[in-house]
Order: C-alpha cells, then structure tokens, then sequence
C-alpha cells in the first residue's frame, strides 16, 4: 500500500483502483512507496504540486481531454524516485498545459512521453520543462513530445530543458506531424472510409504504450 | 471483368501511362513486365485511385460500370485488393482493429465478434501465421516476408475479386516466395478473382501461371502474349525484345 499526503491530510490509496482524483485547484501531494495510476483528475485550472518522498515511484498512463486542462504540474524528485507518465492528450476545445520536471537530488530516473492530438476545435498549447539542478548526481531524464495536427488548428509544443550538474544522462525532443498520406492511402485501399482511417490513425497514434506495466512487476 | 480503356495518366504534368488498354476478364491472370519507370506500378495505384496520380484521359471499367470516378475506399468495396512492394507500416492500429473496420464498411450490419475472431483464426492457420500478428500493429516491426504474409491475411479476409499484386517478390528470399504465391494460387483456385500482377522476374510465374504476359514501354503495351513470352525477355532481356520487336514491325511495314 501506497501513501499519499494532499495537504498535509495523509490519505491512504490502493493502487489496483488506479484513480487518483484531486478536487483542490492548489494542492502539494507527497507519494511515497509505488504509485501506478491510470488515471489522473484535477480541477481545470491551478497549480498541482507532487512532492516524490526519496526511493518513491510515479507511474501514469492516461489519456486527457480539455476536462483535465492545467495551468501548471510540478513534479519534484528527491533520491531514488522512478517516474514514468505516459500521456495521450486529445483536447477538444484550446487547451494549454505546463508540466514542469524538478530532479533536486540523486539517482533519479525520469521519462516523461506526451502525445498530442488536436481536434478541429481547438489548439493544443504543451510546454514540458525539466530542470537538473545543481550538484544533483546520477539522474536520468528523458522527455518525448510527439503530436499530430488535424485540420487546421495548431499544436505548440514548447520542450525545456535546463542541466545545472554534470553527472547526468538527459534528452528531449518534440516532433509534430499531419497525417501520413500513404497511410490513408493504405487504410481506404483496404475498404475503410476517409474519416474511419483517419480516426484510426488518431486512435493508434495516442494508444498509450502499456510499457510501464513492465516497469512495475 | 476489368476494362481499361484508352487510359492516360499524368503525375506532376508528366505523361507516365499513354494510352492504355487492356481487358481482364473474370479469373484470367494478367502480368505486366518492363523495366523500370515506364508505369507498371503506376497502373496498379490508378487502378486503386492513388491520388498522386491524375487521369487526364480514358476509362475504366468493373462488368461494363465506368468506375473511373470513385475514390480508393469505392475500388475497395468493389471489390479490388492492392498488395504493394513495399506494405507500409502503421503504428498503433492493430491487423484486427482495421480489418473489423473495414468488414463492417462492407456491409450494413455489424460483423458479429465471434464469427469474425473464428475466421481470422482459421485464416492465419491456413497461412501458417502466428495468431499473435491480429493483435499486432500493421506490419510495424515486421520483415518483408512477414508483411507479404500480413498482406495475405487481410486478403483472405476481405475476399476481393481483382487482386492487384506490385512486385511482390521484391524482398522475398526463395522460400517466403513460394510461400506467399502458393497462398495467392490457393485463393485463386477458391474465389477465382482476376488478378494483374506486375514483375520483373519470371521465376514467380512458375507458380502463379499467368494466362497474358503484356510488355510495356513508354506507358502503353507495346506486346503481349502467353508465358513464352516471360522466357523470352529471362533470355534476351527487355532491351533484346523491343529491338526483336522493332525489327519485326518493321519488317512488316516494309
């Protein structure tokens, strides 16, 4: 069993629920032990806090819609923390989101995969920062931003990355695309129609990768 | 039966197919063969209404129905089925998601689950491929003869009546190339499809037996006849053939 603290009230959470719902606009959460959430629930606008306790793990997969549009995520690693989120976002109305990475101590691992897919209305705002402060040692960080623009609107992605220390393993990068001609060639050569193909395509596109489950066994 | 009549195709203002006629009827077996870039792969992709390509003149016809105005997703439920040289992968959608997709775009009604689970299992049984590749994403991670074989498994499932093969023995090793044309003789001999199939090397119509073998050059068929004429090109090249044939239609005219 996991521990979670919001707000200085400890909450006791069972991970095969894999919900973890936040009703607070402004709120500081402490995980400690294993954490694997499938699914992540906080109020459209403010500023959510996770504070990771040393040797705790962090694992998300879920898949987010204008519902769960934040101003600003930070995640603060101290020693030993593994955290790995694996993000479908598919707004349907303009949509900004700020996900800033803290690695403030030792022997981190953090993968951060985010990807995007705009609908026809709205745009899709994403900055993803991550921060490798000064006399940390041993950390890994990687941060992947991958989007796919339909229609007309726009997606931004904004990847940053700041390293203060020089014992560390860290990459980033952010790649957007529209959808692969050949592809809907492909998909309506075998009977499918224009739209099915496409939301195919989408479909395919935000699966999330069920790769952390491997991580947690 | 396939008619394609007058047929003239144009890519970025450049003529690549040049009047072209050719007739399949039901269950015959055509091959075109020529070197490369004179259109070959070209006449498959219009066929299946590529929109790289633009017809500037002619038609084409399914059982006497001027099908020149549909788009790739009609020639598909009309029947047509295209295997390219090189099967492009998509990532995420699995071989199941989209052939369930595209059974039930067939029809009105939708496929019933168990009914479509048993068939795709006995399909990759007949062609001996793992089950696993249902669940798989569309051919990502998979080698050549795997996608051909990939290939084979949405084409017994979908059950076309013009098959369209372009190059498949491209990337083959000698035994995946059996396979695969093995399989693509078994489904022939069942549904009795007409089928076009393009290639270079005459060593795969030893098993698919073509009825024609049609030469093409500058985008039109410049030859055609039964599949001596397949040995002759395996013994005197392309080049040797245009130049026999040039010297005979002169003779002729002389």
């Amino acid at each position: 069993m996991n521990k979670i603290q919001i707000d200085g009230q400890e909450e006791n959470l069972v991970n095969q629920s894999g919900l973890l719902e936040v009703k607070s606009d402004k709120c500081l959460i402490h995980l400690s032990g294993k954490n694997y959430f499938t699914q992540l629930k906080f109020p459209e606008s403010g500023k959510l806090i996770f504070d990771l306790q040393d040797h705790a793990t962090f694992f998300l997969e879920d898949t987010w819609t204008t519902q769960n549009k934040m101003g600003t995520i930070i995640i603060n690693s101290h020693n030993h923390n593994i955290l790995k989120w694996n993000l479908a976002i598919y707004p349907n109305e303009d949509y900004h989101l700020k996900i800033d990475n803290q690695i403030k101590g030792n022997n981190n691992q953090t993968e951060m995969i985010i990807r995007a897919v705009n609908k026809e209305e709205g745009s899709c705002y994403i900055e993803s920062h991550g921060t490798i402060l000064p006399n940390t040692k041993n950390n890994k960080f990687k941060e992947e931003l991958k989007g796919l623009a339909i229609q007309k609107k726009t997606i931004t992605f904004l990847p940053n990355l700041i390293v203060h220390s020089n014992d560390v393993e860290a990459h980033h990068n952010a790649t957007i695309r529209t959808v692969n001609q050949n592809e809907l060639f492909y998909l309506q050569s075998k009977g499918l129609s224009k739209q099915d193909a496409i939301n195919l395509i989408i479909a395919g596109f935000l699966k999330v990768n069920s790769k952390i489950e491997e991580v947690t066994k | 039966m396939l008619e394609i009549q007058n047929l003239s195709v144009y890519a970025n203002d450049k003529q690549i197919i040049d009047n072209l006629n050719l007739t399949i009827k039901e269950g015959e077996i055509h091959v075109l063969m020529g070197p490369n870039g004179v259109g070959k792969s070209t006449i498959c992709k219009v066929l299946m209404k590529s929109p790289d390509y633009q017809i500037q003149n002619g038609q084409i016809l399914l059982d006497g129905i001027d099908i020149s105005n549909l788009d790739t997703t009609q020639i598909s439920q009309a029947g047509f089925f295209y295997i390219s040289q090189n099967p492009i992968a998509i990532e995420g959608v699995t071989n199941a998601e989209m052939l369930r997709m595209a059974l039930n775009a067939k029809t009105d009604e939708k496929i019933n689950i168990f009914a479509f689970n048993k068939k795709c299992n006995a399909i990759c049984e007949k062609i001996n491929l793992p089950k696993t590749f249902l669940h798989r994403s569309i051919n990502d991670g998979m080698s050549g003869g795997e996608r051909k074989k990939n290939e084979l498994l949405h084409l017994w499932m979908l059950e076309p009546n013009v098959i369209l093969l372009d190059e498949i023995d491209s990337g083959l090793d000698v035994d995946a190339l059996k396979t695969v044309a093995t399989s693509i003789m078994e489904y022939y001999r069942e549904k009795k499809p007409s089928i076009l199939m393009i290639t270079h090397h005459p060593q795969i119509l030893n098993i698919i037996t073509p009825n024609y073998v049609h030469i093409l050059k500058n985008g039109h068929i410049i030859h055609s006849g039964d599949i001596s004429l397949a040995h002759q090109i395996e013994k005197a090249g392309f080049n040797g053939l245009y130049e026999s044939k040039e010297l005979s239609e002169k003779d002729q005219n002389e």
